[in-house]
Formats: C-alpha cells, sequence, structure tokens
C-alpha cells in the first residue's frame, strides 16, 4: 500500500516536474533569507553550528535564523505576516497539524518542483514514507520532515526491573501492569500529558477510534469503544495509578518523573535526552535508567505511532524572492541529509527522519555514536510511523478531545456524560462550516 | 463626570431662550486634532475593517477571501458552536469583571483606609504594595504561575503545613482557575486602587470627621455617611476604568490557563483571539468582536447615565 | 450612646494604642502577602534549576546563583533589549504626554464644535482592546515599512486616551480667571498651556508620565506582534524568549525567567523609588470630580 502510494506519489512529480519544466534553481551571489524556528538550549546550538556549517558550505547564502518561540506563537507570526504580505520568513518550522490549513489556504509553496529541480541534493524517497505522507496534501508536498517526534512512554527502567515486570506493549496488560508497580511503589505509575490529545490519541485509534471519520463527517470517538477506554482510563486515575496532569505539564512530568514520582509518563520523544541526563545525574535525588516504550496495542492488534512535532515549509508569500526560496530549499536539503540529520539527533533527540541513516554503511558510524548516547531510539520503528487524519477541523476537534478527557480524569465529570456531551460538541463543530 | 453636556438652551423669564452657539476657534480645533487623528488610526479604522471583515470569508492563514453577505452574522446568532462558546465566554467576562472589580475597589478602599497613616514606614510598605503594578503582566503571569503549581507550587506546600494535604489543582479546577487568574490580576492592580483612593482620602477635609465627631457618630457612621459619598467620584472613575480594563482581560488568561479547563476562563477577548488564530477564523472573529463592543459600549454608556446623578462632588 | 459606652469600657489612650497596635499588624500583613510573591521571584532568581524543580521546597537558595543574571545577559542581548525598551518608552512617553497635553487642552478650555463628540471618540478608543483588532493596523504597518522598527512599536501607544482623559481633568479645575490674566499679558495659547496650565497640572502631568512610563515600559502584545528580529526585542518580549520550547511547547527554566524578570524591572523599580511621592498628589485631580 505504501509502496504504492510512493509510486503514484513519484508520478505526480514526474507530472507536475513536466508541466514546471521552466523552474528556475538559480541562487545569485549575496542571497540571505529569513529562517524561524522553535528550537532552544542545546537544541539550538545544535542547529546554529549545522546552519554555519551549511554557510561555510555555500559561501553565497546568509541565513538569518531567528527562534520565535513555541509552536503557537510561530503560528500566530507567521499567519499574521503572511496577511500583511511582508516579513514572512523564507523557511519556517511549524507544527505537523497547521500544515492541513496553510496548505488549503495557500500559504506554503509546493515543494514538489523543488524536490525535482534539487534532485541531486535531496534523496526524496529516502524519507520516512509516514513522515512524508503527514506533509503531502492532495498530492502536493507542503513540507518536508525536520524535527520529527513522537508520543512516547518513558519508564523508570531500574524501578521495573526491581518490581520484575516489562512495560506492556498491549493494552490488555496495562491492568496487571498497573496494578503491580501501584502495589510496590504506592506512587502513580503514570503520568499522562493531559492537554494535548497527540499523546493519549494513539490509545483510541488503537481502539478504532478516530477523531474525524472523513465519509461521514462525524466522530469516530461516538464509538462505544471510546467511552469503554475512558471509563477503563478514569478507573485507573481513581485508583491512583495514572496521573492526568493537566497544568505546567512539561515542568509537572519532567518533576514527577525524575523525582520518581511516577514510574512512568507519556510525552514527547524529543525530551529524551533530557530527561535520560536528569534521571542518570540524580538530579533530583534519585538516580535511574530510562526507557522507552511505544504505545501499546489495541485490543484489535493495530498499532498507530503518529508522525507529529514540527516540519519545514517555505511559505508562498511574495516578499520572499525565488532566489531566496531557492536558498531556503538548500537549507532544507543540506539539514534534512542523514549525516546532518543524525548529528541533529544525537543533541536533541529528534527523529531522524531519512531511513538511509540507520541501514547505510556509510553512516553507520554516526548512527552508532547516536545509539550509544541515547540506545532507547532503537526502541522506535519509524517505519510503523503513519500520517493522522488531514482536516483542518482537526486541531479545534481535538482542543474539545482534551478538554473533555481533562473533566473526566482531573475535575471529576461523569465519564458517560462528557464524552456525551464531547461527541456533540465534536459533531456541531464538524458540522459547522 | 465623564461627559457633562452644556446645555445650550436657558429658561429666562420662563421662555425658553437659544444661546447663540459658542465661539469656534480653528486654533483649539488643531490641537485636539492630531491625537484624535492618531486615535481614529490606530483604533478606529481597524474596527471599521473588522466590520468589512465581518462579511467576507476570510481565513487567517489566506491572502485571498470573497464576500459572503450576512453569512457570519447569522452564524453568530444562529449556529450552536457560536451561541456555546458566546454565551461561555460573555458569562465568564462577566463573572470575572465582578470579581475583579470587587477585589480592587472593595479590598483597595480597605487597604486605603490600612495605610492611611503619615508615617515614613506606611509609605514604605505603600511602595510596596504598589509594587507588583510596574511589572508586566506576561511576566507576573509566570510568576503565578510557578507558585500555582499543583504539586510543586509553593502555595499548596505552605498549605500543606497548615494541613491541606491534598494539592489543590489551582489552575485545572473548574472553578478555581477563574479564581486563580483572579488573584493575579488583584494582587497586581489592588495598590493602584488603593493609591488612587488613598489620594481621595487625604483630600477629604477634616473639618467633616471632627463636626460629625462632636455629634457623636461612630467610625462607622462616619464611613457610611461621610466618606463613601464623598468618595463616591472617585468610586465612579474607578469603577469605569477597572470595568473597562477587565471586560478586556486578556494576558492574564493567556499566560495562566490559555483559556483552560474547558472554556472555563475563555474570557471574551481570549474567545475573539481563540476563534482567529486557533481557528484561523478572521471572519468570525470579526463579528464576535463587534458584538462585543456593542455590549461594552452599551453598559458603559448607560452605567453613566445612572451613576452620573447619584454621584456627590465636592463642592 | 455606643460609642460612649465602649469609651468607659477601656481608657481611650489605651484604646489606642489597641487600635494603632492592631492597624500595625495587619498592615505589615497585607504587605507581606503583597510582596511574597516579589520575594518569591528573588529567591526563584538565585537557586539553582535542582533547587528550583525539586520536591523540596527551600525558601532561600543555599548559595545564590548569580550566574543566572549572567546568563540572561550573555545568553540574549539583553542591554540592547533594555535600550530598546527605553527608546520605545521614551518616544511613547513624550508623545503621550505632549499630544496629550494638547487635546487636554482643547477639550478643558478649548472652544470649538464637535468638542463633546470628539472627546467621546477619545474615550471610546479606551473600550477596544488591541488583540482583537490589531490584524487590520498589523497590516497597515507592516506595508508601510515600520515593522522591526521603534517607530513601528511607538505608533500603537503613542497617544493614550487614559492621559488626555487625567490631563482634562486636572486642567478643568484651573480658573479661568489665570488664562484671562496671561492672554492680557500678550501670552499665546501655547504658552498658556506650556507656561501656566503644566506647571500649576505638575502632580498630574508627573502621575500620566509615571502611568505612561509604566505602559511603555511593560508593554508586551503589541511589541511582541510587530518586531520579529531579535535585536529589536523589547524586554518583555525578550524575557518571553527566554522560556524554553521542547517539542514546540513551552516549558519554564523559572530560574532563568525569573532572572531576567528581575532585571527587567530595575529601572522602573528607581524610577518610581524617585517619583513615588508625587504618584499620590496626582490622582487626586482626577479622582475628585
Amino acid at each position: 500500500m505504501k509502496k504504492l502510494f510512493a509510486l503514484v506519489l513519484t508520478a505526480i512529480m514526474l507530472l507536475s516536474c513536466t508541466a514546471l519544466a521552466e523552474f528556475d534553481k538559480t541562487i545569485p551571489e549575496g542571497t540571505s533569507f529569513v529562517f524561524w524556528h522553535s528550537f532552544t538550549g542545546a537544541n539550538e546550538e545544535t542547529l546554529l553550528k549545522q546552519i554555519a556549517a551549511f554557510e561555510a558550505a555555500n559561501p553565497g547564502i546568509d541565513v538569518q535564523e531567528q527562534y520565535i518561540g513555541g509552536y503557537n506563537v510561530i503560528h500566530t507570526e507567521l499567519a499574521s505576516a503572511n496577511t500583511a504580505g511582508v516579513g514572512v520568513p523564507a523557511l519556517a518550522v511549524i507544527n505537523v497539524p497547521r500544515l492541513t490549513s496553510y496548505a488549503k489556504d495557500g500559504l506554503v509553496e509546493d515543494l514538489t518542483p523543488y524536490i525535482e529541480a534539487f534532485a541531486d541534493e535531496i534523496n526524496f524517497a529516502d524519507f520516512y514514507d509516514g513522515m512524508v505522507d503527514m506533509m503531502n496534501n492532495e498530492g502536493h508536498q507542503t513540507a518536508l520532515p525536520f524535527g520529527q517526534s513522537g508520543q512516547i512512554f518513558y519508564y523508570n527502567k531500574t524501578l521495573l526491573q526491581d518490581v520484575g515486570v516489562e512495560f506492556p506493549t498491549k493494552m490488555e496488560d496495562m491492568d496487571a501492569f498497573l496494578e503491580k508497580v501501584y502495589n510496590h511503589t504506592g506512587k502513580t505509575v503514570i503520568d499522562i500529558h493531559g492537554t494535548d490529545n497527540a499523546y493519549f490519541y494513539c490509545l483510541f485509534t488503537n481502539m478504532g477510534c478516530f477523531m474525524i471519520d472523513t465519509e461521514t463527517n462525524k466522530t469516530g470517538l461516538e464509538n462505544e469503544k471510546a467511552l469503554e477506554l475512558i471509563k477503563k482510563l478514569r478507573e485507573w486515575v481513581d485508583k491512583g495509578y495514572i496521573k492526568w496532569v493537566i497544568n505546567d505539564v512539561g515542568n509537572t512530568l519532567m518533576l514527577d518523573f525524575t523525582s520518581g514520582e511516577c514510574a512512568a509518563c507519556l510525552y514527547t520523544s524529543s525530551t529524551y535526552a533530557n530527561y535520560k541526563k536528569k534521571a542518570e545525574a540524580g538530579e533530583n535525588g534519585i538516580t535511574f535508567e530510562v526507557g522507552i516504550a511505544n504505545q501499546p496495542y489495541g485490543d484489535n492488534g493495530t498499532n498507530h505511532q503518529y508522525v507529529a512535532g514540527a516540519t519545514m515549509i517555505i511559505p508562498s508569500a511574495d516578499c520572499n524572492t525565488q532566489a531566496q526560496k531557492n536558498a531556503a530549499f538548500k537549507l532544507i536539503c543540506f539539514l534534512t541529509n542523514p549525516a546532518q540529520q543524525l548529528e541533529w539527533a544525537t543533541t536533541s533527540s529528534y527523529y531522524v527522519t531519512r531511513k538511509s541513516a540507520s541501514t547505510d554503511p556509510q553512516y553507520a558510524e554516526a548512527y552508532n555514536a547516536l545509539l550509544t548516547k541515547l540506545p532507547e531510539m532503537a526502541v522506535l520503528d519509524l517505519n510503523s510511523y503513519v500520517a493522522k487524519t488531514k482536516h483542518e477541523l482537526f486541531d479545534r476537534c481535538g482542543d474539545i478531545f482534551e478538554n473533555y478527557m481533562s473533566e473526566i480524569m482531573a475535575n471529576g465529570m461523569d465519564p458517560e456524560e462528557g464524552w456525551e456531551l464531547m461527541v456533540e460538541e465534536i459533531n456541531d463543530t464538524l458540522a459547522d462550516q | 463626570m465623564f461627559l457633562k453636556k452644556k446645555t445650550r438652551t436657558m429658561v429666562i423669564n420662563g421662555r425658553e431662550v437659544h444661546l447663540r452657539p459658542e465661539k469656534f476657534y480653528w486654533s483649539d480645533f488643531f490641537m485636539a486634532l492630531p491625537a484624535v487623528l492618531i486615535l481614529i488610526l490606530i483604533t478606529y479604522y481597524p474596527v471599521a475593517e473588522l466590520i468589512r471583515i465581518s462579511f467576507t470569508d476570510w481565513r487567517l492563514t489566506s491572502r485571498e477571501y470573497d464576500y459572503v453577505g450576512w453569512k457570519n452574522w447569522i452564524w453568530l446568532f444562529t449556529a450552536k458552536t457560536s451561541l456555546r462558546y458566546l454565551t461561555n465566554s460573555l458569562r465568564v467576562t462577566f463573572i470575572y469583571t465582578i470579581g475583579n472589580i470587587l477585589i480592587d475597589l472593595g479590598i483597595g478602599l480597605l487597604l486605603a483606609h490600612l495605610f492611611n497613616h503619615l508615617t515614613k514606614p506606611y509609605s514604605f510598605m505603600r511602595a510596596l504594595i504598589f509594587m507588583p503594578r510596574y511589572i508586566a503582566m506576561s511576566s507576573c503571569g509566570i510568576i503565578f504561575l510557578w507558585m500555582l503549581n499543583t504539586d510543586y507550587g509553593v502555595i499548596n506546600k505552605m498549605l500543606e503545613w497548615v494541613g491541606v494535604k491534598n494539592h489543590i489543582n489551582w489552575l485545572g479546577d473548574d472553578n478555581l482557575a477563574l479564581v486563580s487568574i483572579l488573584m493575579l490580576t488583584g494582587w497586581h492592580g489592588v495598590g493602584y486602587c488603593m493609591m488612587i483612593y488613598l489620594s481621595a482620602l487625604l483630600g477629604i477635609s477634616r473639618d467633616y470627621y471632627e463636626a460629625s465627631s462632636l455629634d457623636g457618630a461612630t467610625g462607622l457612621q462616619q464611613f457610611r455617611y461621610i466618606t463613601l459619598p464623598l468618595l463616591s467620584p472617585t468610586t465612579l472613575f474607578l469603577f469605569i476604568t477597572t470595568f473597562i480594563s477587565s471586560m478586556k482581560v486578556y494576558q492574564s488568561v493567556d499566560v495562566m490557563t490559555g483559556g483552560g479547563p474547558r472554556q472555563k476562563t475563555e474570557v471574551m477577548v481570549y474567545y475573539i483571539y481563540r476563534l482567529a488564530f486557533d481557528d484561523n477564523r478572521l471572519d468570525r472573529a470579526s463579528v464576535v468582536a463587534l458584538l462585543f463592543f456593542v455590549v461594552l459600549l452599551v453598559i458603559t454608556a448607560s452605567t453613566l447615565r445612572i451613576t452620573n446623578k447619584n454621584v456627590h462632588y465636592e463642592a | 450612646m455606643q460609642a460612649t459606652t465602649r469609651k468607659t469600657a477601656l481608657p481611650p489612650r489605651v484604646r489606642h494604642t489597641v487600635g494603632i497596635t492592631v492597624r500595625t499588624i495587619l498592615a505589615v500583613l497585607v504587605t507581606v502577602i503583597m510582596v511574597f510573591p516579589l520575594y518569591w521571584l528573588l529567591a526563584t532568581s538565585l537557586k539553582t534549576e535542582a533547587e528550583v524543580m525539586s520536591s523540596t521546597i527551600t525558601f532561600w537558595p543555599k548559595v545564590p546563583q548569580w550566574v543566572n543574571f549572567a546568563y540572561v545577559v550573555n545568553k540574549v542581548p539583553f542591554f540592547r533589549y533594555m535600550l530598546n525598551t527605553a527608546v520605545v518608552t521614551a518616544l511613547q512617553m513624550t508623545s503621550e504626554l505632549l499630544l496629550g497635553v494638547l487635546a487636554a487642552y482643547a477639550f478643558s478650555k478649548g472652544k470649538f464644535h464637535g468638542k463633546h463628540f470628539f472627546f467621546i471618540v477619545v474615550l471610546g478608543a479606551m473600550m477596544i482592546p488591541i488583540q482583537v483588532t490589531f490584524i487590520p493596523l498589523y497590516i497597515v504597518i507592516a506595508r508601510v515599512g515600520l515593522m522591526n522598527t521603534y517607530w513601528g512599536v511607538w505608533i500603537a501607544g503613542c497617544v493614550s486616551s487614559y492621559a488626555i482623559f487625567l490631563l482634562r481633568q486636572a486642567f478643568m479645575t484651573v480658573d479661568d480667571s489665570y488664562l484671562e490674566a496671561a492672554r492680557v499679558d500678550g501670552m499665546g495659547k501655547l504658552g498658556v498651556l506650556f507656561r501656566i496650565m503644566v506647571p500649576m497640572c505638575k502632580p498630574t502631568m508627573i502621575t500620566v508620565g509615571l502611568t505612561s512610563f509604566m505602559g511603555g515600559w511593560n508593554n508586551y502584545f503589541w511589541p511582541k506582534v510587530i518586531v520579529k528580529v531579535q535585536n529589536m526585542y523589547v524586554l518583555t518580549v525578550g524575557v518571553q524568549r527566554l522560556r524554553t520550547s521542547y517539542g514546540g511547547e513551552i516549558t519554564n527554566n523559572y530560574h532563568q525567567i525569573m532572572a531576567g524578570v528581575l532585571l527587567s524591572i530595575i529601572p522602573v523599580f528607581i524610577v518610581f523609588a524617585l517619583f513615588q511621592k508625587h504618584m499620590l498628589s496626582g490622582f487626586t485631580k482626577a479622582a475628585m470630580k
């Protein structure tokens, strides 16, 4: 299926490239462009180093990189600059779910002709299929994978070894696992990031409940199985197995996990390096080894791992010249090449977006270096990552979803009542367009 | 007090006499002009634009749009999604506004009385209480966010010492979230109200109190029959300014809760902002914004109309 | 009478002392509560990350970490931010006061048609929050090329309805006879305004100046939107950008942010320490009329 998809994609690409045979890929000397990103700390340092290497390799190009803020800030700034048609960067890092609207409204360039024109600098087929698929809107490649992350479980390996359990790979084993660990520690077993549906959405899709059914234009969460899962989660919350964290989430998860207040937490894969460092240094009182687990399989044996996190786009605004956009694309080519991806992943623990990074012997050394530093990365099979439903109301519906989940899990709302209200509100939202 | 329209007619000997129109000085007009023109550019022009946008289907992420007639206005008053969030945010805004006025004016007045002492230590303490006011709300929000953290915040830790073992979920609880925001904005604004009340208290002549003391009035009676009436212009001033700024509250909500949990702190401005920037619906945001301005205008104007009659001005 | 019975219960002097003591205790208590968040700001800014991010609360750091301040200053062009903020604030104060004084004179002592109408226009502007209207304004400002400039930041706050209102209230209390006298002496309107009215209303001028200073220094929303290059940031925006983000989600490295906040308010603190005593008298006129 994926192969077929790739084939169709290539065909479309070829077609569009014949149509746009005139694509002008020149980058005159002295081209400079603005690049907005959302990375801080060590990640930013690595990125700057890579950009410097890019500039050294391309003396004619000057990159003006700029940290703008988190994903939401980038969105606000980008969209407002776009309405004015002034001050739009030539390259930006955005959050994947925003892409659908951007593509629909023509905020972003279609990268397909670029991929063709710069074919010798970027091996498009080498990207993980799921990632590329997520960034494809109606046949147009509107973004390229960079800074991808997933929603994974971190667990205290040392503790689980003491208890003598493994982190479950199936949802059906979860009950026993939670009980066992809870009886051992008497503390919360899993902290869940409760204010972003991306984290717990997989649990639902693995039960066959999707946020939006594009055929009926209704939510798949109205499936009774979703209610069952909600009730189950609530039961675990009531028993003290699970803590649904809904404010100052990033800090609370980190503190709970590194100080041993919980045995595991569900959060973004991009904090792995940070958690590992803190846990191994014993910064919050206990020293332990960090393990990583995928989302558990659902009862029908499916397991969806979703592509999330950042992605790179080139805004279409006219205030940037074609040369600037070309230069921006050149930087994408550079940053997404396997060698740079490996270096980037080693500090940032964002996913490597290229298949050859782990398979091609050429990168074996760097890949081993990554695994030495972040061994658990090997647990994740990036080939299994797939795209979420691409719908412009996905985010809005997701907000409603997480709002009700917080109410049910942290504010004591009756699960059935909350579920009914949630389904109603999401369906209303979908109907209202 | 804000507007006392000059009468253009006068009754002389039972006959209504029209006065000559006031003299017109171009120079006076030109002195007001720069400020008025700039205000028109920076506030009224955008409002006019909002009216235009309200008839389009402009999405934030798009550079193109079409005119769609009254579609957005119909949506505003009929769509389930609109009414659900609109009524909620109007309610939240009013609750917040009432709460904030009570805190700022009520506690501000109490503090003004408490600190109405012209000694050095008191003046120092007054300065300290005023201090939060000169820190940006965006920064204050972060301080409170940290203090109110459920498991690691200092407030819950201190409550633990006095026996509150269950950590209070300040920002996540349906009812407490708004209270937390009121705590933040109250802390930020109460010193300012105290200062203004204090300056008004200092302006009240001692004679009133001395005279009433001789008549045997108690402190409470003095407060009720002398202080309060004489402070009424100040109260009206503060009421109107606090009312307007409370209705416009945004920054504290943005830093502290982002409108959550489940829209329980989604005030009007935040809702409008969310429509425009989360849902990318500039068109819908515009109609809600315009409705909001009308509500604000009507309430402010009627408050002024009612209170102007009941305010006591010192001769 | 109630008052007399109480008077007989306790000798007046004792009653007075008790009253003073209770009052002082209350006042100190209130002050402590109000200052606590500021104390927490200071304490947090001096802790190590581990001390901040720890499950046990420490009220004062074991070893004050002045490096947090060094970090802030080195990490971002902090003094550049401060300069930007100072320039924008100075521009804003100047224009708010100047345009405010002119308009306030026109609305208090001036005579022209539409005076009330224009005054309503001025006051009405107070009701419109910038978070709702900024997109059209942003488009205009960006298209005329004022993005990332001091003027672009300044323009949205260069006139304040509140300042005009306060100044008008103060000017209305100036008796017309002063103006007549000055005019007889051959003084022009501007002369009257700046040589007589403004000096007479000095406390209000100071109050308005301070309010405008605070507004300019702490302005956050508009500068955040209109400035997109790092070396033109103002302090409030710069401080927010000290927050780290993981996976695009803001987490709070509180010790460093607090250090940034603390550094950013020092100038305000100094200005207020100098002018605090004038603040009180300035509001009297606005508030009593």
